[in-house]
């Protein structure tokens, strides 16, 4: 009973905080941000408001064909050429973030090792 | 044996975020799936330190230590991290959230903020360890000297 009652208390936190969160993020960023939502035939390209008549679903970024243009992803932008485009190529399916953390992880280690080294030296 | 359960979940908590906090290693599919698994983790180690977080919240105007008032606060980040960085993640997903049929728009909106938040995370966690450091040592030592 008593793991119950902590379990649903976690949840309701949990629940509560990312409503808060997405509510906040809409409240700043505007109409970019909405629920998600389900891929159709007719929906519009999820990651940069792709204009083609094509579904891309959620799969990688083509190419864009002649005549295929981009709205500019970028929140409040209103320039009729797409900023992004070439990170929506390259990027838009790799993980970028992950090697700063590498980073921070690997310095980390490195510094709680030479520490210990220092240590057991002494 | 209470100590003991919690090391082991802690453990296990560890070693899943570790994964998951290293998507360039296990490519985008794993990174989101050992998420969710975060997220299980995340939400075992709270149940198991629920009594402790209501009792510090109540304390937390007349009787709470100093050292435990910033424990609280480094931990309140440390959700607040957490959550951001799962709810950005979920509206970045390309295979999980794909694989009900959605996905979520502002892409460029949330990424960055997944991307902050996942540092920031990071960070919080790497001081949420060394302020439990002590009790770490302690009770592996103990079990060692045990065993």
């Amino acid at each position: 009973m008593k793991v119950l009652k902590a379990t649903l208390g976690v949840l309701g936190v949990m629940l509560v905080a990312a409503v808060l969160v997405f509510g906040i993020t809409r409240l700043g960023a505007g109409t970019a941000v909405s629920p998600p939502e389900k891929i159709a035939a007719d929906s519009a390209c999820p990651v940069a408001g792709c204009v083609s008549v094509d579904c891309h679903g959620a799969g990688p970024v083509p190419e864009l064909a002649e005549g295929e243009t981009m709205t500019c992803p970028k929140v409040g932008c209103t320039a009729p050429e797409c900023h992004a485009a070439d990170r929506l190529m390259l990027h838009y399916r790799a993980p970028k973030n992950a090697s700063l953390n590498l980073w921070i992880l690997g310095l980390s280690g490195f510094a709680i090792a030479m520490v210990a080294v220092a240590f057991y030296v002494k | 044996m209470k100590t003991t359960r919690d090391l082991i979940v802690d453990a296990i908590a560890l070693l899943i975020y570790l994964v998951a906090a290293n998507p360039a290693i296990t490519g985008l599919p794993i990174h989101e799936w050992v998420s969710i698994g975060v997220l299980v983790a995340m939400l075992v180690h709270m149940v198991l330190h629920w009594d402790w977080t209501l009792d510090a919240v109540r304390r937390l105007r007349s009787r709470l230590q100093a050292a435990s008032k910033w424990n609280l606060a480094i931990d309140v980040a440390l959700f607040i991290a957490f959550m951001t960085c799962f709810v950005s993640g979920v509206m970045v997903s390309r295979h999980v959230l794909v694989l009900f049929g959605y996905f979520g728009p502002g892409y460029f909106v949330w990424n960055p903020i997944h991307s902050i938040s996942a540092v920031v995370l990071l960070a919080l966690l790497m001081l949420h360890t060394v302020v439990h450091w002590k009790w770490i040592v302690t009770a592996v030592r103990r079990r060692a000297v045990r065993a």
